[in-house]
């Protein structure tokens, strides 16, 4: 079924041509651009991602409340339709541009970039992106951030980082969101999804708070400040 | 469904060879898929055949080689055949692997009439 072959070679009057090229080279190149831009504004960008509904929108908000005249702070949103989570952000006077992807289920760099040109970021700043709601798609598309941060909620069980393996393999951060929550939920063990993360990605920084009730976002922000002083 | 998009990427880079190299017909397309990148291969199937319509493509044989994964041991050094991402290592149980192969999403040839 295969073939072997260095160089462009001919048999029966057809030519095998070698291309050894990416698939996904066109999308990792502009992510590259991106990354660059980011580098020399010393901007630092984070892709957000995580299922629907985990509180990605909450922890920004809260996240940009507790950063507010500390650091300037950008944010793309990205969903399938509405403009609700930019009008969120835009609320506590945060530039914030709102990317639809209509039928696609994750942000792609193309996008960030269009996206970046007109929030024109300044320098110094953090720059949060706020991926599709989805566990599966965006974690093959680089978007040049510095880092990916993966939110999960304590509602959602222990067993996502084993159900969703390649997200969190991609993940420098992982927040376990909704901590507010854990005395109604029978029969949770916030250690063995500490666990499970940790086995599918052992380098991963894991967060454990409440975006609304403010626990653990100390850590966080303090961590994203230090991010920035570099 | 991110498979539309690699199937997308796939097209752009057939495309950008028969431009560059002024081929006549399309006639097969050799892709090489990692079992650990991500990719559901049916719904990727689908997707190729979706986007292939009415393009140079639309008559091309699909060869695609799916690649084993393989994790090397960062405390032990031991390189071994893994299935999932989170496979530890079977020699020292370690955690800290690192794939090594497997991830491939790689247009690797294309056989035309030129």
């Amino acid at each position: 079924m295969c073939y072997a072959h260095d160089h462009n070679h001919h048999h029966d009057g057809q030519t095998v041509l070698t291309v050894e090229q990416d698939i996904l080279q066109h999308n990792n190149l502009l992510a590259e651009r991106n990354r660059g831009y980011f580098e020399a504004k010393n901007i630092y960008a984070l892709n957000l991602m995580s299922s629907p509904g985990s509180g990605k929108t909450s922890l920004l908000e809260e996240t940009i409340r507790r950063l507010k005249g500390r650091r300037p702070v950008y944010v793309i949103e990205g969903d399938q339709q509405t403009s609700n989570d930019a009008d969120r952000i835009t609320a506590l006077s945060v530039p914030a541009y709102q990317v639809n992807t209509g039928m696609g289920c994750h942000l792609e760099a193309g996008m960030v970039n269009h996206a970046v040109k007109h929030l024109s970021p300044s320098e110094g700043s953090l720059l949060f992106i706020e991926n599709v709601g989805n566990l599966v798609c965006p974690a093959l598309f680089d978007l040049g951030e510095a880092v990916k941060a993966v939110i999960v909620g304590t509602t959602e069980g222990e067993d996502k980082p084993l159900k969703y393996p390649n997200i969190f393999h991609e993940a420098g951060v992982c927040i376990i969101n909704k901590t507010d929550l854990l005395p109604y939920l029978c029969g949770f063990d916030i250690q063995k999804l500490r666990d499970n993360i940790l086995r599918v990605n052992p380098r991963t920084q894991v967060f454990e708070l409440s975006a609304t009730r403010g626990d653990g976002m100390d850590a966080w922000c303090e961590w994203l400040l230090e991010c920035t002083n570099t | 469904m991110h498979e539309l998009s690699i199937a997308q990427g796939i097209l752009e880079l057939v495309e950008e060879q028969v431009r560059r190299r002024s081929l006549s017909s399309v006639e097969e397309v050799e892709i090489d898929v990692g079992r650990l990148a991500g990719v559901e291969t049916q719904a990727l199937t689908i997707a190729i055949e979706c986007v292939a319509r009415n393009t140079v493509m639309e008559n091309a044989r699909i060869v695609r080689n799916d690649i084993e994964g393989e994790g090397l041991c960062g405390d032990c050094g031991r390189c071994f055949v893994i299935e999932e991402l989170f496979a530890p290592c079977p020699d020292c149980g370690s955690c800290a692997v690192r794939v090594v192969k497997g991830k491939e999403l790689r247009v690797k040839s294309i056989l035309s009439n030129k």
